[in-house]
C-alpha cells in the first residue's frame, strides 16, 4: 500500500512537472514576449488576422477548456512555422517544429495530441498520469475572432519586434502599453491530489509504525527469552523485522513494473519508479528504525521477566488519542463554512419567496466563443446583448438585480482610495430594473421618462427622503463609475453619456433582489436604475451572462423562457453553442444547499469515524491500564478507593484534552466545533463510566 | 497474558486498519481551506486574488482591487463585474474534479 502511493505520489509530481512545462512552451525562447490582444473592435479582427498570421513571427496561444468537468489545454499556433519550436519534457520530445510544420500543411480541423469529440489527429502527444490532456491546433485563418488571446510570440529579434508591436498597435487602434499588460489570468487547482497523495503516504507511515509496534510487542515473550540466553539487541531486531526488510526491497521491481503498465516508459525512463520505490524502502526502514529505538528504551531485564511494556503502549495510545484529538478540531473547521451558507441559503429562500418562480441563469460554456471565462473576448456579451435587445420589452422578459452597500462597504471603498469622487456616507441598495419590469411590479410607470430611459438616457430613479449630501455624493459616484470603459459598448449612452436623476414618492417595500444579511430585501427607498439595452454601462452589458443569483436577465416563468430559448431564436443569435440553461431561482438555491449538504454529510462522516476511532483508542487504553495494573487496581479497591481515585489519571486525561479542544474551537470561532467537543466529551465520559462500572462487576464476580 | 496481548493486538490493528482505509478516502476532504492568495499585477499595482476549493468540494476565485474595475471566474461561474473596492466572489461546486480560477481585470 505504501510503495503504491510512493509510486502515484511521484507520478503526480512528474505530472506537475509537466503541466509547468506546458505553461512556459515558449516562454524560454530568446527574443521571446507576451502580447495580451482583447477588446478589438470588430472590423480590425481580419486585417489584425491577416497581418499576425502573414507576419515573420511564430505565434503561441495557451487556452485552458473546460467541457464537462474536462479540462484541457489547448496550445494555439500559427504565424511563420519556420520559426516554429518544439516542446519538449526532459528528453522526451512532445512534438517538434517538423510536426508544427506538418501541421501547418494540414486543414484547420487537424490537430497534435487528442481533442475532443471529432478533430482528427496527427500524432499523440504522450502525457503522464495526473496530467490535463494537451493538444495543438492551427489558428484558424478564416475566423477573425479567433485571433484575440493572450500570445507568446517567438522568432523576432529586438528590431524586429519593435516593429511588430508598432504595427499591431496602429491595426488595433490600441497603446502599446495596453498591448503588453496582462489583464487575466488563470490557475489550474490539482494540489488536492498531490495532498491527499502526501497525507496519505503520512498516514500509511504512521500506521506500518503502530502494526510493527504491535508486531514487536507480540514478540516481546521471544526476545525475552532470546535476551536472556545472551542475543544483543541488535541481532535480534535483524532477526525480527529482517523479513520486512526483505519484502520492501522485493516490492521495488513489482513497483517499477506498475509504473510502466501506468505510464509508460517515456518519461525519464525507468528513473521516477526506481526512485519511487527506493522512496519506500527508505520509508519502511524509518519505521523500523522507530520501532527499533522504542525497543532499546526497555531495560534487558523487563524484557527477560515478560513485563507488559506499559510505557511504550502508552506512548502509542496517548499520541493516536492526541492526534485524534486535534484531528476532530481540524474537521469541524471544514464543517464551519458549509454550514454557516447553508443558514444563509435557507434565509435566501425564505426572503426571496415572491420571486422563486422566476428563471434565472445557471449555467453556460464557452462554447465557440473560447475566452469568454478569461475574459480575452467579449464575443458572448455581444451575442447576449443583441439576443436580449430583440426581445427587450417582451412580457416577463425582464432585468432585475440589486446591491446593497453597507456601512462597511462604503467605508472599505473610502479606505481603498478608490474613486476620485467622494464616497456616499449613508449605506443604500442600488437596484437595475428594466422598464417593464418597474411597470408590471407597479413600482414605476412614467412613460415619458421610461421613453427617455429607452432613447439612451441613463435615468436613476432617487428616494424623495434622500438628503442633500447623499445625492450629490451619490450622483457623482454613479457618474464616476458609469462613465468608465465605454469603449466597449455600442449603444446610445455610450455616445452621449446623458445622465437625469429624479426623484420618486416612496410608497410601498420595493424587492430589490439583494442577499445582504444586514439589509431586508424589501426597502422602501431603493436607488434604480431604469435599465435599457441604449443606457447601459459596461458593467451592464459584460454582465448580462453572470450566472450566479445576482445575473440580470430574469424571465418570470417557465413558459415565457421556453418562447425566447427555443433552438431557432439561440441559433440566430449564435447562442446555441453556449447552451445556456435557466433554472427558477427555488432550483438555483435548493441546487445550492444540495451541494452544500452533500459537503456536510462528508464531513460529518469524517467526523464520526474520528469519533469511532477515538472511542476505540481510549477504550484501548483503559484495557492497557486495566491489564497491567491489575494487581495495584484490586488493592486499591480493598482499600476502599472510588474509582474515581482509580481512574483519576484517566479522567483528567480527557478533560484535559477536550479542555484544550474547547479552547482552540473557541479560539477559532467554531459554533460547530464547541458542539461536537461537547459530544465527543459526554462520549468519552459514558465510554468511561461504562467501562469502570463492568470492570468493577467483573471483579466483585471474582474474575 | 498471550491471549490478552493477542486479542489486544487483534483490535489494534483492525482499528489501524480501518483509520488507515478511512483517511485515505476521506483526507482531501479534510484539508480544505486551502485558499492561496496572490498579487498579480496589472498596470503597475497589484491586485488581490484569492482562490482554491473552499470548502473543499468547491472551486473558489475572489478579486478585490480599489484600482479597477475587476471580475472573478470560478470554474464557469462568473462574478459579474464589479466596481472599484467591491469585492468578486465566484465559486462552484465541482466535487473532486479540478478547481480553475480566474482573474480579470479592465
Amino acid at each position: 500500500m505504501q510503495s503504491g502511493l510512493c509510486l502515484l505520489l511521484a507520478l503526480f509530481l512528474l505530472s506537475q512537472h509537466y503541466e509547468n512545462t506546458v505553461k512556459d512552451y515558449g516562454k524560454e525562447e530568446a527574443g521571446a514576449f507576451n502580447l495580451y490582444i482583447d477588446q478589438v473592435a470588430d472590423d480590425k479582427l481580419e486585417p489584425l488576422s491577416d497581418f499576425l498570421l502573414s507576419s515573420k513571427a511564430f505565434l503561441i496561444k495557451k487556452e485552458i477548456q473546460q467541457k464537462h468537468q474536462v479540462t484541457n489545454i489547448k496550445i494555439s499556433v500559427g504565424g511563420n512555422f519556420n520559426q516554429a519550436i518544439g516542446l519538449s519534457f526532459g528528453h522526451l520530445n512532445l512534438f517538434e517544429k517538423t510536426d508544427l510544420q506538418q501541421l501547418a500543411n494540414q486543414p484547420t480541423d487537424k490537430i497534435i495530441g487528442r481533442g475532443q469529440g471529432t478533430l482528427s489527429s496527427l500524432k499523440s502527444i504522450p502525457r503522464p498520469l495526473f496530467a490535463s490532456n494537451i493538444f495543438v491546433s492551427q489558428i484558424p485563418v478564416d475566423d477573425a475572432k479567433a485571433i484575440l488571446g493572450n500570445y507568446t510570440v517567438v522568432g523576432l529579434n529586438g528590431k524586429q519586434q519593435a516593429y511588430f508591436i508598432k504595427q499591431i498597435a496602429k491595426i488595433t487602434g490600441q497603446s502599446e502599453a495596453r498591448l503588453r499588460q496582462q489583464r487575466s489570468g488563470a490557475h489550474i487547482d490539482s494540489s488536492s491530489i498531490g495532498l491527499t497523495l502526501s497525507i496519505g503516504l503520512g498516514v500509511t507511515f504512521i500506521v506500518l509504525v503502530i502494526l510493527l509496534t504491535i508486531y514487536l510487542i507480540s514478540r516481546f515473550k521471544e526476545i525475552g527469552i532470546l535476551t536472556l540466553n545472551g542475543w544483543a539487541k541488535y541481532d535480534i531486531l535483524k532477526v525480527t523485522f529482517g523479513g520486512y526488510i526483505e519484502f520492501g526491497v522485493v516490492i521495488v521491481p513489482i513497483n517499477i513494473l506498475l509504473g510502466i503498465f501506468i505510464s509508460g516508459l517515456q518519461f525519464n525512463g525507468i528513473w521516477t519508479y526506481l526512485i519511487s520505490g527506493i522512496m519506500s524502502v527508505i520509508l519502511v526502514l524509518l519505521a523500523i528504525l522507530l520501532v527499533s529505538t522504542m525497543l532499546c528504551f526497555v531495560s534487558d531485564l523487563k524484557l527477560i521477566k515478560g513485563f507488559l511494556p506499559k510505557k511504550m503502549l502508552y506512548g502509542l495510545g496517548f499520541s493516536v488519542y492526541g492526534l485524534l484529538a486535534v484531528g476532530l478540531v481540524i474537521t469541524s473547521t471544514g464543517l464551519e463554512g458549509p454550514v454557516r451558507q447553508i443558514k444563509e441559503n435557507t434565509r435566501l429562500l425564505t426572503a426571496w419567496q415572491p420571486v422563486l418562480d422566476y428563471q434565472t441563469l445557471k449555467k453556460f460554456e464557452e462554447g465557440q466563443n473560447p475566452g469568454t471565462l478569461a475574459g480575452t473576448t467579449h464575443a458572448f456579451s455581444e451575442e447576449i446583448y443583441k439576443w436580449y435587445q430583440a426581445m427587450e420589452g417582451a412580457t416577463g422578459v425582464y432585468l432585475a438585480t440589486g446591491e446593497y452597500y453597507s456601512k462597511k462597504q462604503l467605508q472599505e471603498l473610502k479606505r481603498m482610495d478608490a474613486y476620485e469622487t467622494t464616497v456616499p456616507a449613508e449605506p443604500f441598495t442600488l437596484a437595475s430594473f428594466s422598464p417593464n419590469y418597474l411597470k408590471d411590479h407597479g413600482i414605476y410607470n412614467n412613460q415619458a421618462v421610461i421613453n427617455r430611459a429607452k432613447a439612451g438616457k441613463r435615468i436613476y430613479l432617487i428616494p424623495e427622503s434622500i438628503s442633500n449630501k447623499q445625492l450629490k455624493a451619490i450622483k457623482n459616484w454613479l457618474i464616476e463609475n458609469d462613465t468608465a470603459d465605454l469603449e466597449q459598448v455600442k449603444n446610445t449612452f455610450a455616445r452621449q453619456r446623458q445622465f437625469e436623476f429624479i426623484k420618486y414618492p416612496e410608497r410601498q417595500p420595493i424587492f430589490t433582489w439583494t442577499n445582504h444579511a444586514d439589509q431586508s430585501v424589501l426597502t422602501k427607498s431603493p436607488i434604480m436604475l431604469i435599465e435599457t439595452s441604449q443606457n447601459m454601462s459596461v458593467n451592464d452589458y459584460v454582465n448580462l451572462h453572470v450566472n450566479t443569483l445576482e445575473g440580470p436577465l430574469k424571465f418570470k416563468n417557465e413558459r415565457i423562457l421556453k418562447m425566447y430559448t427555443r433552438g431557432k431564436v439561440l441559433k440566430q443569435y449564435q447562442l446555441a453553442d453556449n447552451k445556456m440553461k435557466f433554472v427558477p431561482v427555488q432550483q438555483y438555491i435548493n441546487g445550492l444547499r444540495n451541494d452544500l449538504r452533500f459537503t456536510i454529510y462528508l464531513f460529518m462522516g469524517v467526523i464520526g469515524f474520528v469519533l469511532l476511532i477515538l472511542a476505540l483508542t481510549l477504550i484501548a487504553l483503559m484495557l492497557i491500564y486495566s491489564v497491567a495494573n491489575e494487581k495495584i487496581i484490586f488493592v486499591k479497591r480493598l482499600m476502599g478507593y472510588s474509582n474515581l481515585k482509580i481512574y483519576a489519571w484517566l479522567v483528567s486525561l480527557v478533560c484535559g484534552v477536550t479542555g484544550l479542544q474547547v479552547i482552540s474551537v473557541l479560539y477559532l470561532h467554531l459554533d460547530i466545533g464547541l458542539k461536537l467537543c461537547l459530544v465527543s466529551f459526554v462520549l468519552q465520559m459514558l465510554l468511561m463510566v461504562g467501562f469502570i462500572k463492568v470492570k468493577g462487576i467483573e471483579k466483585l464476580k471474582g474474575k | 497474558m498471550s491471549s490478552q496481548m493477542i486479542k489486544k493486538a487483534m483490535l489494534l490493528t483492525a482499528m489501524m486498519t480501518g483509520l488507515s482505509l478511512g483517511a485515505e478516502a476521506i483526507v482531501p476532504v479534510k484539508i480544505e481551506a486551502r485558499l492561496r492568495q496572490a498579487s498579480p499585477k496589472f498596470k503597475g499595482y497589484r491586485i488581490s486574488w484569492a482562490y482554491g476549493r473552499k470548502p473543499a468540494l468547491y472551486s473558489y476565485s475572489a478579486v478585490q482591487t480599489g484600482r479597477f474595475k475587476h471580475s472573478a471566474t470560478a470554474n464557469q461561474t462568473y462574478s459579474g463585474l464589479k466596481r472599484k473596492g467591491v469585492r468578486a466572489v465566484a465559486q462552484q461546486y465541482v466535487g473532486w474534479g479540478r478547481a480553475t480560477a480566474y482573474w480579470h481585470c479592465q
